[in-house]
This record gives structure tokens, C-alpha cells and sequence, in this order.
């Protein structure tokens, strides 16, 4: 570490991060869960079955439905939750869900774009009829 | 910004005139690779904006200040302190850029906040002439742990189908 400047010059948070071990006001003004009545929109949430923030994503949608901030946040939210994830680590060079996702793509830009058409355009696809959660 | 700092974004549009729903995408990765999103938008009609938060993108040499432009940085993920490449630079940056921003918070950090106020009022509703509308919804992905992998808000224009695609790099 010889030439290396001390961590608080470099990352001057990660001090805040250590002056802070519970969930105190520091902590609460930067959580999503402290904030779900201000979220006026409807959202359109997804998550992946084998990615590390699957349970944050759950939580979420759950959440929200119950303490959005306007009818349209807590009923109009959608909720997918594709195959694959996050890379872990790797053995041979290829993941489990690098695997997964090769053989069944998940088009996640046209899925998108769909939400945005039922929103913007009125367009009656999956997303102006179907149910409110999908799983692929 | 009004506090002088650069944000760089990429924008696709359809070739047509008239006024097109905007979606806004803020991401923490490289904004090169929201380029397939931007054309197919575009082909359906919308204007799709991909910008870097402060930060990401490291300050050009003529000194066009950046929130974040460090060149060596505490890697969150193993807690140890070393120099990054600069692929792992600005990886890391979308995470840690900010001494207010714990874990790629976005919408946690406020000065990201007001970066992103500014430009849904100013850059949005002037340079492309979208009326002020409001956000309309939301796209979140892997929202869990307070990293944004995507954040979209969308603004309402009137409706036109596109005629083709146009990609516009001139906003950096």
C-alpha cells in the first residue's frame, strides 16, 4: 500500500459509511423504502430469477402496491422477472445463468418498448392486458 | 448544469418532424451501450436520451469539471484499496462517484437528483422542445439494492409515427 493515499482522500464516503453502522437518518434518506409515497408513476419493474437484488425487486413491487403515492403508482406498476442475472463467479470461463440466458433470450429492450407503447400510445399488447406479474 | 457540470448524453430520434414521447435513460455504465435501445426507440417513435450521470464519464482535458474524476478509487465490492483500470474506473465511479452517494443511489445522491430536475426542465423541454408535462412512468431495473442498472422516465409529446431512425451524437 506504500505510495497509496490514505482512503479518506480518495473516498471520503466510505468514512461516512463507518460513522453510520445502523440504519439511522443517514442511512433512511438514501433507501428507496422510506420513499415509496413519492412515487406518483407507474413502474415497471424487473428483476431476474438468479440475480442478487431478485429479493429487493419483490420487495418492491410489494411494497409499492401497498404505499405508493397515487392510484396509479400502486395499480398501474408491472412486475417480469426474466431468466439469468448477475455473472457469479465463474467456473470454465461460463456462469450457470450465462448459460440459462443463452437458451432462452430475453429481450429485455422490446419488452420495454412495449411498456412504453401500452403507457404512451395506448397500444393493447401483453402489457394493456395481461396480468399484472410475468415470469420467463 | 447550473453548477457548471457537464452531462453527456447520446440521443436517437426518429427522421420525421414533429414532437415525440421522450424516454430519458441515466445510466452508470457506458452510454454507448444503450445504442441498440436508442435505435429501436426511435424506430417506434419515441426520442431516447442515454446520459451518464456526473461522474461517469471522466472530465475532458480542456477542464470541463466533473463532479468525480478520480483516477484511483475503493473498490465497494472487496472493501480493498488499489488503482483501477480505467474500464474499472468508470465502472466503479457508477457506484461510488459522489461523497453523498453510498451504492450507485442515482436517485439517492442529491446532486444526481437535481442533475436529473435540470434536465427534464431545461434540456428536455428547451433543446427538444417537449412540453412540460410531467413524467409519465417509470422503468426500474434491479431496483434491490439501490443500484440503478436503468432508470427511464419518459415526458409525453404529441403523437407522430416515425419514418425512419436518426442518431444524433452532437450532445457528446
Amino acid at each position: 500500500m506504500r505510495g497509496v493515499p490514505p482512503a479518506k482522500s480518495l473516498a471520503p464516503y466510505y468514512a461516512d459509511w463507518l460513522a453510520h453502522p445502523n440504519y439511522d437518518e443517514y442511512w433512511k434518506a438514501l433507501s428507496i423504502e422510506e420513499h415509496y409515497s413519492q412515487i406518483q408513476v407507474p413502474v415497471f419493474n424487473i428483476a431476474d430469477w438468479y440475480d442478487i437484488f431478485l429479493g429487493g425487486s419483490l420487495r418492491n413491487y410489494q411494497l409499492l402496491k401497498t404505499n405508493g403515492g397515487s392510484e396509479a403508482a400502486r395499480k398501474g406498476q408491472r412486475l417480469l422477472i426474466g431468466i439469468g442475472g448477475m455473472p457469479e463467479a465463474r467456473k470454465n470461463g461460463r456462469s450457470a445463468t450465462w448459460i440459462l440466458a443463452r437458451k432462452a433470450p430475453f429481450d429485455v429492450d422490446g419488452i420495454t418498448l412495449d411498456w412504453y407503447d401500452a403507457i404512451f400510445k395506448g397500444v393493447k399488447n401483453a402489457f394493456a392486458a395481461g396480468s399484472k406479474c410475468g415470469f420467463l | 448544469m447550473r453548477d457548471g457540470v457537464t452531462l453527456r448524453a447520446d440521443i436517437y430520434r426518429p427522421k420525421a418532424d414533429g414532437k415525440f414521447p421522450v424516454l430519458l435513460e441515466r445510466t452508470p455504465y457506458d452510454k454507448s451501450g444503450g445504442r441498440d435501445f436508442g435505435m429501436r426507440g426511435a424506430a417506434r417513435g419515441y426520442v431516447v436520451v442515454i446520459q451518464t450521470p456526473a461522474g461517469v464519464t471522466p472530465a475532458k482535458a480542456s477542464g470541463i469539471p466533473s463532479r468525480t474524476n478520480r483516477t484511483t478509487a475503493l473498490t465497494p465490492w472487496s472493501g480493498r484499496l488499489r488503482f483501477l483500470t480505467r474500464t474499472e474506473k468508470w465502472e466503479c465511479l457508477g457506484f461510488i462517484r459522489r461523497r453523498d452517494t453510498i451504492s450507485g443511489g442515482d436517485r439517492a445522491s442529491p446532486a444526481s437528483r437535481r442533475d436529473r430536475s435540470e434536465c427534464y426542465r431545461f434540456q428536455l423541454s428547451r433543446r427538444l422542445d417537449v412540453p412540460r408535462r410531467g413524467v409519465r412512468a417509470v422503468v426500474q431495473s434491479k431496483l434491490g439494492f439501490g443500484i440503478e442498472r436503468r432508470y427511464f422516465a419518459a415526458r409525453f409529446g404529441s403523437r407522430h409515427n416515425s419514418a425512419g431512425v436518426e442518431e444524433d451524437a452532437s450532445a457528446n
